[in-house]
C-alpha cells in the first residue's frame, strides 16, 4: 500500500518559478510504500531537508502535490496541516525539538495528549516505548538534564508513540557519536521490523543509510537514482559510497 | 582589539532590542525627572520636607525598571557574548566592550531623557494643572534635580557594569555549546543576596512613610506592609498547591499541560517583578492617608474640577504616572524576552500545535504578568481596608485610584497583546 506520494514538487526561494537548476527542488516525484525504511541522501544544499519539510507539511511547495494516506496535504490550510501532522505523522527533528519545561515522558506523550487519550493508556505507552529505547529510568528528567543520545531517543519515542502512518526523520544521527548513532539506527531498524513502521529519513551519514532498505539520491533538486538493499549491509554500504562518488563527480 | 568597530558591530547585531532598551531608559529618565520636579514644587508648597514617599518611589520604580530591562537585554545576548568568548576574546576584553557600551548608552539616554523630561514637566505644570484648576504649583528648575537625576543614572550604570562583570564570569561555554538550559541555578544564599537590595529599598520607603506620620497613625503603615507581604505569600502558596494537585490529577494535567507549565515557569521567572509592582501600586492605592496630615488638610481646602483637593489631584497624577511606568516596565520586559519565545513558538508549531493553541500559551503568560499583581493588590487593599476600618472618604478615594490602576494595566495588557501577537505571527519554519 502506498503511504506517501509526492508529484512534481517544485520549490523556489525567490520569484522565478521556471524549472531550472537554481530551484531548490526541480519537480520531484516520490512514492513510499507501507513498511519501507528509506533514506534520502545528497550533497549539502541538494534540497533534502526542504523536501522533508514539504512532505511533513511544515513547508509549502511552489507547485506539485503531496498525498499521505489518500489526503492531499498540500491543499490543507496551515491549521489543518498542524492537526494532520500531529495525528498522522511522527517527526524526528535534527535538533530534537523537545520542550525544556516538561519531562522526557511528557514530551513523548504529547501526540497522545493531543488526541485526548486517557492518562492510564498514555502511561502504558510511555512505559512500552521508553523500555524499548532503554530510557525508562530517566523518564521524569528534563531534556537539559540528559545526554544528547537520550534526548534523541526520547524524540524518537515521541515520533513513534502515536503509531503514525509514516515516520519522518531529519538527520536523526546528526548530533550523535558513532556508537550512539549505531545504537539509534538499530532501534529504528527494530521498530521497522517489529511494528512494520514506515520510515523516511534524510541523512548525510553513509553508515546510517546502510541500515535502510532503500536509498534515494537527490542532485540539483531532482532524484538522481534510488538503490535497494538486497540483504548484505556491507555491500549496500559500498554501493552508497560509490553512488555518492558518482554524484560528486569523483 | 578595535573596541569602536566591535561596539558598532554588536549594536548592529541587536539593533531592534537595542532600540527598545534605549527607548525604555529614556522613558525612565523622563519619569524620574518629572516626578522629582513635581515633588520639589510640592515640598515648596506644603513646606514639609519629611514626606519622602514620592521621591523614594521614583528612585525605586526607575531603578527596578532599568535594572530589569538591562538584565533582560544582556541575558538575551548571552549566546552572542559566549560566542565572543569561544572565539578567543578574554573576559576582561568582553567586560571592557560592555563597559564602553554602557557609557555610550548613558551618553545617549540621559541627555535625551532630560530634555524630554523638561518639556514633559513644563507641559504638566503649565497646561494640564492649570486646566485642572490647580494653581498652587509653580514650575521651578533647580540644579539639584539635574544633579540627582544624573547621579541616579550614574549609580545605575555602575550597577549595570558590576552585574555584567559577574554575569560574564558566570557564562558557561560548555552549556551553551551543548545547547543546554542556559538558566543559571542559584543557591538559596545567592537568591537571598539577589533580593536583599530590593528588600532594603522597600524598608527605606516604609521607614520614610512612617516618619511622615504621627505616632497614632504609624500602625497603618505596618498593617499595609503586613497585608501585601502576607497576601503575596498566600498567592504563591495557592498557585504552587494548585500546580502540585494539577500534576497529580493526570487527566486534568494532560489536558492543560502547556498552560500549567507556562504558569509555573512564568511565575518562577517573574515573581520578583510581580511582587515589587504589586507592592508599589498597593502603596500608592492606600497612600491617600498622607492627605490626612494636618498641614496638608489646612493648606489644600480649595476644590477643583475633579472635586478633589489640589493635593489629591497632584498626588493622583503622580500615582497615574507610576501606574503607567509599571505597565511600561512589563511591556519592555516582555518585548525583550520575546526573542526566546520565537524559538519556543517554532518548536511548538513543528510538533503540531495550531496558532490558536500557541497563542493561548502566550496569553497565559501575559495575563499572569499583567493581572497577578492587580489580583494581589486588590486582595491586599480589601484586607487593609477591613482591618483598619477607615472612613468612607478614604474608601471612595481608594476605589477611584484603584479604577485608574485597573484601566491602565488593562490598556497595557491590550497594547502588549496586540503588539506581541502581531510580531509573533510573522514567523515560519526553522
Amino acid at each position: 500500500m502506498e503511504v506517501l506520494c509526492a508529484e512534481d514538487i517544485v520549490k523556489v526561494y525567490g520569484e522565478n518559478l521556471e524549472v531550472n537548476s537554481n530551484n531548490v527542488l526541480n519537480g520531484i516525484n516520490l512514492s513510499i510504500e507501507s513498511g519501507e525504511f528509506t533514506a534520502i541522501m545528497g550533497q549539502s544544499g541538494s534540497g533534502k531537508t526542504t523536501l522533508l519539510n514539504i512532505l511533513s507539511g511544515i513547508d509549502t511547495p511552489n507547485s506539485g502535490t503531496v498525498k499521505i494516506i489518500n489526503k492531499y496535504i498540500t491543499s490543507l490550510s496551515k491549521k489543518e496541516k498542524s492537526i494532520f501532522r500531529r495525528e498522522n505523522l511522527g517527526i524526528i527533528f535534527q535538533s530534537f525539538n523537545l520542550l525544556d519545561n516538561i519531562t522526557l515522558a511528557e514530551n513523548a506523550a504529547l501526540p497522545l495528549i493531543f488526541k485526548g487519550i486517557s492518562a492510564p493508556i498514555i502511561d502504558e505507552k510511555i512505559k512500552e516505548y521508553f523500555m524499548f529505547f532503554d530510557i525508562y529510568d530517566i523518564r521524569n528528567r528534563y531534556p537539559y538534564n540528559v545526554s544528547v543520545g537520550e534526548q534523541q531517543r526520547a524524540a524518537a519515542c515521541r515520533a513513534l508513540i502515536n503509531d503514525p502512518y509514516i515516520i519522518l526523520a531529519d538527520e536523526p544521527t546528526g548530533s550523535l557519536d558513532p556508537n550512539t548513532s549505531k545504537k539509534f539506527m538499530k532501534y529504528l531498524q527494530m521498530i521497522n521490523d517489529a511494528k512494520k513502521a514506515t520510515i523516511l529519513m534524510v541523512t548525510h551519514d553513509i553508515y546510517a543509510a546502510s541500515y535502510c532498505r532503500r536509498v534515494i539520491f537527490i542532485k540539483s533538486g531532482k532524484i538522481f537514482v534510488d538503490i535497494y538493499n538486497k540483504g548484505d549491509q556491507r555491500a549496500f554500504f559500498n554501493r552508497i559510497l560509490d553512488t555518492l562518488a558518482v554524484i560528486s563527480g569523483e | 582589539m578595535n573596541y569602536g568597530k566591535m561596539l558598532k558591530q554588536t549594536i548592529k547585531l541587536n539593533l531592534d532590542q537595542y532600540f527598545l532598551y534605549i527607548f525604555s531608559l529614556i522613558i525612565s529618565v523622563i519619569f524620574f525627572f518629572t516626578e522629582l520636579t513635581l515633588y520639589n514644587s510640592y515640598v515648596a508648597v506644603i513646606k514639609q520636607k519629611n514626606v519622602f514617599v514620592l521621591p523614594a518611589i521614583a528612585v525605586f520604580n526607575t531603578a527596578l525598571w532599568s535594572i530589569l530591562t538591562y538584565i533582560s537585554f544582556v541575558k538575551h545576548r548571552q549566546k552572542e557574548l559566549a560566542t565572543f568568548l569561544a572565539l578567543g576574546m578574554t573576559c576582561n576584553e568582553l567586560k571592557m566592550l560592555l563597559l564602553l557600551e554602557n557609557i555610550l548608552n548613558f551618553l545617549i539616554y540621559v541627555p535625551i531623557g532630560l530634555i524630554l523630561g523638561i518639556i514633559f514637566s513644563k507641559i504638566i505644570v503649565l497646561f494640564i494643572f492649570k486646566l485642572a484648576g490647580i494653581s498652587a504649583f509653580t514650575f521651578e528648575f533647580k540644579s539639584i534635580i539635574y544633579i540627582i537625576t544624573i547621579g541616579h543614572y550614574i549609580l545605575l550604570t555602575i550597577i549595570f557594569i558590576l552585574w555584567t562583570s559577574k554575569f560574564i564570569n558566570s557564562l558557561s561555554l560548555i552549556k551553551i555549546a551543548n545547547h543546554k538550559n542556559l538558566y543559571m541555578v542559584h543557591s538559596k544564599k545567592e537568591n537571598l543576596l539577589r533580593i536583599a537590595p530590593y528588600v532594603l529599598i522597600l524598608c527605606c520607603i516604609h521607614f520614610n512613610e512612617r516618619i511622615a506620620l504621627n505616632l497614632q497613625s504609624r500602625y497603618y503603615i505596618d498593617y499595609s506592609l503586613i497585608c501585601i507581604v502576607v497576601i503575596f505569600i498566600l498567592f504563591l502558596i495557592f498557585i504552587n498547591i494548585f500546580i502540585v494537585f494539577a500534576k497529580k490529577s493526570k487527566n486534568f494535567y494532560y489536558k492543560r499541560i502547556f498552560l500549567i507549565n507556562e504558569l509555573e515557569d512564568s511565575l518562577k521567572d517573574n515573581k520578583i517583578i510581580i511582587f515589587f509592582i504589586a507592592f508599589l501600586n498597593f502603596t500608592f492605592i492606600i497612600s491617600e492617608r498622607i492627605c490626612n496630615l494636618t498641614s496638608v488638610k489646612t493648606r489644600f481646602n480649595t476644590y477643583n474640577i475633579f472635586q478633589m483637593s489640589s493635593f489629591n489631584s497632584i498626588y493622583i497624577f503622580i500615582v497615574l504616572l507610576s501606574f503607567i511606568a509599571s505597565s511600561t516596565i512589563l511591556y519592555f520586559k516582555i518585548k525583550i524576552d520575546l526573542d526566546n519565545w520565537q524559538f519556543e513558538k517554532i518548536k511548538l508549531y513543528n510538533i503540531g500545535l495550531i496558532d490558536k493553541e500557541i497563542d493561548s500559551i502566550l496569553l497565559c503568560k501575559l495575563r499572569l504578568i499583567f493581572f497577578s499583581h492587580i489580583f494581589i493588590t486588590t486582595l491586599a487593599s480589601i484586607v487593609y481596608l477591613y482591618i483598619c476600618k477607615l472612613g468612607k472618604e478614604f474608601m471612595i478615594n481608594t476605589i477611584k485610584i484603584f479604577i485608574c490602576y485597573f484601566i491602565i494595566q488593562l490598556l497595557g495588557y491590550i497594547i502588549t497583546r496586540i503588539k506581541i501577537i502581531e510580531t509573533t505571527s510573522v514567523f515560519y519554519l526553522y
